[in-house]
Parts: C-alpha cells; sequence; structure tokens
C-alpha cells in the first residue's frame, strides 16, 4: 500500500492534515481534524528518514503504546494510531496555551507561585504514577496547564509502562531524556522507579526558585554522573531568603531523596507546607511542630 | 480472529479443562497447541483425545519432547520425567502413540510460527533463557511472531529493526500489541505444570486483528491434579511442585 503524503490537505485514516505547528527532532507535529470529534487534535509523525536518529522510532513506539491507555485530566486524550506498515502516527488532543518552557524568561518565580505549580505537576505524577507510568522526561516543555490550572503532561516518547514491554530498556547503551533534569538511578539503567519523576521536579523547582540549574546543564555521560555522588548546593545558598517551608520540602532538594514520599504526598505536603496569607514563618513552624 | 494458545499441557486434566473454558469465555475461535500434552500429569489419555479432537476441528498441534518420549527412547530427561513417561507409555493406546508421533515440530501461519522448544533447531530441545536465546529463534525464521513453550516461565522477546532485543516479563490479563515494527518470540507459560511461582495455569490468547498478546493465568483444582499424581504411583516431587508453580 502506499504511503500517504503528510501535507495540508491530506486525509490519514479519516484525519484531515492542517498546518504544521512544530519540527522537532524526534518527530513533527500537524493540526488536524476529523469529523465528530470536537475538540481540537494534533496528529505526532516520528521522524523516520534515513539518518534520522534509531530513538525516534522506538520512542514512537512507546508513546504509541501508552498514551491510548491513559485517561484522566493529567494527559492529553488520545484519538488514533497508526502503525509503519502505512503511516505511522498519533493523534492526540491538542492542549491550548504554552508549555512552561514558555516561562523560562521569568525565573526566578515567587517562592509562592513556584510551589503552587510544582504542586500541581506532582497531582499531575501522581495520577500518572497510579497508572503504572514513569514518565521519565519531567521538563518545563513536556507541562502545559488547562484553563481550571490542572497541569497536563505531554510526550510519553521516554515513559516506562509497568505493564508493557520496555523498549527503550535494552535499545540504548546510553539513557535517553534531558540531561539537566536526569534522576542518577536512569544513569545506573534504572527505569521502573517513579521517583525518577520527582527527582526532575525538584529540580524543576530548584531551577524555578534559584533560576539556577543544580546539577548543570552538562550533557556528558561523566557530567551528568557528578549527581549520583554529589549534592546540588543548598537553594538558600543562592537566594538567603529562600524559604525553610520550601527549602525543608525533600523535593526542593532533589539529590536528597532518603525517605522521599510519593508524588501524591508531596503534592499534599507542598499545599500543607505553602504559608496562607499573613502567616509567617514562625507561625508555620509552630503549626508543624 | 481470536486464538488460544497453549502449551506444556503435561497430562494435567483439571488445568487444562479450566483454561479451555476460560478461552471460550474470551471467545477464542481458535486453538493452537504447542506440544508437550503429556509427561508428569495423572491424565495422559484424556489430554491427547481433547487435542486429538480439537485438531480434528482445525487445531494446529505441535509435537513436544515429552511427546516425542513416548516413541523413542533417546530423550534425554531428569530421573521424575523418565518415570512419568515410562508410566505414560503403558497408558496410551496405539492411536494416541501414532498421533503424538506424527506430529509436526513446527507449523507456519500466516506471519505466525508455532514451535515447541525455539525456532533454530526444533528437534534439539534448546530452552530460552536469555535474549540470546531468543535472538538464535527469532533470526532463524521468516515468521514476525514465533510462539513456543518448553521452559515454563512466560516471557515476552522483541527484536527490532536494528538487531536489538527486549524482553518483559507479562502481566497477566494486560493485553500487550506486539508492534509490526519488530518481531517477536512469545514464550508462554505451561498450562499444566507452572513453574514461575504462580501455581494458576498459563496460556495465552492473540488476537490476529489487533495484534494483541494477552497471557492469562486460570486458577484451577491443584489438589485433584496433585492427587492423582499420587494415587496413580508417579513422583510425589510432581504433585509437590503443582502446588507451588515451582
Amino acid at each position: 500500500m502506499a504511503r500517504p503524503s503528510v501535507q495540508p490537505g491530506a486525509v490519514i485514516d479519516g484525519f484531515t492534515i492542517g498546518e504544521c505547528v512544530h519540527h522537532g527532532g524526534m518527530a513533527t507535529l500537524w493540526s488536524v481534524s476529523r469529523p465528530g470529534i470536537a475538540v481540537p487534535l494534533l496528529m505526532k509523525i516520528p521522524r523516520m528518514s534515513e539518518g534520522e536518529d534509531p530513538a525516534a522510532i522506538v520512542s514512537f513506539e512507546m508513546e504509541r503504546m501508552i498514551l491510548p491507555r491513559l485517561s484522566g485530566p493529567h494527559v492529553p486524550r488520545c484519538f488514533g494510531t497508526g502503525d509503519f506498515a502505512r503511516q505511522a502516527y498519533v493523534v492526540m488532543e491538542r492542549i491550548p496555551g504554552k508549555t512552561l518552557y514558555s516561562r523560562l524568561g521569568e525565573l526566578p518565580l515567587a517562592y509562592e507561585e513556584a510551589s503552587a505549580i510544582t504542586g500541581k505537576i506532582a497531582l499531575a505524577l501522581a495520577d500518572l504514577h497510579r497508572q503504572n507510568v514513569v514518565h521519565h522526561d519531567i521538563k518545563p516543555s513536556s507541562i502545559m496547564f488547562l484553563p481550571g490550572g490542572e497541569a497536563v503532561l505531554i510526550d510519553f516518547g521516554l515513559s516506562h509502562h509497568n505493564h508493557l514491554p520496555d523498549l527503550l530498556q535494552e535499545e540504548f547503551r546510553l539513557p535517553y531524556g534531558t540531561a539537566p533534569y536526569m534522576a542518577p538511578e536512569r544513569l545506573l539503567g534504572v527505569r521502573d522507579d517513579p521517583r525518577s519523576d520527582l527527582f526532575s521536579l525538584g529540580v524543576l523547582l530548584y531551577f524555578f526558585t534559584t533560576g539556577e540549574r543544580p546539577f548543570g546543564e552538562s550533557e556528558t555521560l561523566r557530567g551528568m554522573r557528578r549527581r549520583l555522588w554529589r549534592d546540588p548546593y543548598p537553594p538558600r545558598k543562592l537566594r538567603p531568603d529562600y524559604p525553610p517551608w520550601l527549602q525543608e520540602n525533600r523535593v526542593a532538594v532533589p539529590g536528597d531523596r532518603a525517605g522521599v514520599a510519593p508524588a501524591h504526598g508531596i503534592a499534599a505536603g507542598i499545599r500543607a507546607c505553602s504559608p496562607r496569607p499573613g502567616q509567617t514563618d514562625r507561625t508555620l513552624g509552630a503549626a508543624q511542630a | 480472529m481470536r486464538l488460544a494458545v497453549f502449551t506444556d499441557i503435561h497430562a494435567n486434566r483439571q488445568a487444562f479443562s479450566a483454561c479451555l473454558d476460560f478461552a471460550r469465555a474470551q471467545g477464542a475461535e481458535r486453538t493452537i497447541c504447542l506440544g508437550d500434552y503429556v509427561g508428569y500429569g495423572a491424565d495422559p489419555e484424556w489430554t491427547v483425545d481433547v487435542v486429538m479432537d480439537l485438531v480434528e476441528r482445525g487445531a494446529i498441534a505441535v509435537r513436544g519432547n515429552h511427546d516425542s518420549a513416548i516413541g523413542t527412547m533417546t530423550v534425554s530427561m531428569n530421573a521424575e520425567a523418565q518415570a512419568a513417561i515410562e508410566w505414560t507409555r503403558g497408558r496410551l493406546g496405539a492411536a494416541q502413540r501414532r498421533f503424538l508421533a506424527e506430529l509436526p515440530l513446527m507449523v507456519q501461519e500466516d506471519d505466525r510460527l508455532y514451535v515447541h522448544s525455539e525456532a533454530s533447531n526444533p528437534q534439539r530441545w534448546h530452552y530460552v533463557q536469555t535474549t540470546l536465546d531468543a535472538a538464535r529463534s527469532i533470526v532463524a525464521t521468516e515468521a514476525q511472531i514465533t510462539f513456543c513453550g518448553h521452559i515454563h516461565q512466560p516471557t515476552l522477546y522483541s527484536m527490532s529493526a536494528a538487531a536489538k532485543l527486549t524482553s518483559f516479563v507479562p502481566r497477566s490479563g494486560v493485553g500487550v500489541q506486539l508492534l509490526p515494527g519488530r518481531r517477536w518470540l512469545a514464550v508462554l507459560g505451561s498450562v499444566g505444570q507452572p513453574r514461575d511461582g504462580d501455581p494458576a495455569a498459563s496460556f495465552a490468547m492473540f488476537d490476529t486483528d489487533t495484534r494483541e498478546i494477552t497471557y492469562c493465568r486460570v486458577p484451577y483444582d491443584v489438589e485433584t491434579a496433585a492427587e492423582r499424581i499420587r494415587k496413580n504411583g508417579l513422583p510425589f516431587w510432581l504433585a509437590d511442585r503443582l502446588m507451588v508453580g515451582r
């Protein structure tokens, strides 16, 4: 069967192709529509030309397996998939707005806002982990927010599903992911621990409150391995006014994960620790004692 | 079409009955049997009769090492297995022995291959224990999916277009789509003598349209199966191991 060409106006399995909205390293994103589906849609098509990174194919296979199994407000709904025999694609709900990446120019954020964002992401992660999935690429560009404020996680190409074969586990010698956010156990080949996402969330909170990435931006294996044995500076070293209620929350210092709570516990913890209007650190400390 | 794939039934009537009922309830339209119908268990006549009847009605059946051992003395086995084979040989009629002896070692249907042990050298009865073993079997065939048994421990292997192997211990009741971009070796668990620590009988359903495989676990009357082994004078260990799935 002839491979359909992907261009505006073409129809693939009933989906009419609109404009190309993103050209990424692993995939291209097209707006699509289909009669009977009212929500805006995106079609994700993996880059498969000769010379492309083979990870693009494997990560597409993972996303194609995992996304249709996910549900709830914290993931985009999946409306269809196609395989390599004709045209590989995943059609998903198009979440309105921009990713959290668009806020990078504003860093550091106010502590209360950064902790509120972290709490929302933790809730989304709790829902994802409950569905047996570890995201493995938590970073600002993988996170969006609905008009109601709920965090939505996107991009499941590096994810691990506890009930499905992990095609990335043995495919590549080096861990795939985004270096500054990658949990130390990922460097040791561990892909089934949900705490890896919480480590990335800790990196994100640290970055959003200090403007610095706790483990730098090195993408070399040697540079990334430093996080196996070295903790980052405590956030208060970078910002002397860093509030104790935030620094003492374990998610704020990604290297310190002894006894780290699951995602839902972190979400609840951040809500409980965030000061209410008029509350000072002293009164908060008394309340927690 | 929904296929029910059974392997290593090992004359366990209670387990096979439970699996057949379960598969029917799941809408199975075709049966595939991957060998080792006899040996270890106490109901070889009933089991072989059921498989013969299934084959008459369109099922595919291949031969396992225990089935081969009924007609030949050259298959090497441990003492308990050998004792069970000698006991079984006396129980089966000529037609049943001929049926087992004439079964093929492998059958290919569309892009699927059915074999008892593995596809590279099926008459040698190698176990698939590692990704290297799986690779050897996968590259020996043109099939996209090979179904086998023999090791009594369910594992799902895949080989990518770049010849990278993955292995995965499937979870009962969760369908996994065997993606068309890679080649797969589905090693099934045993119906009649599970050895992965779960005493429940094991088999798999495969949907040829959605290409989804679902490994199934079916609790059955282990007590009766074990009691029949003891009553028939077979080694007690063969009964005991059913209770623990080892």
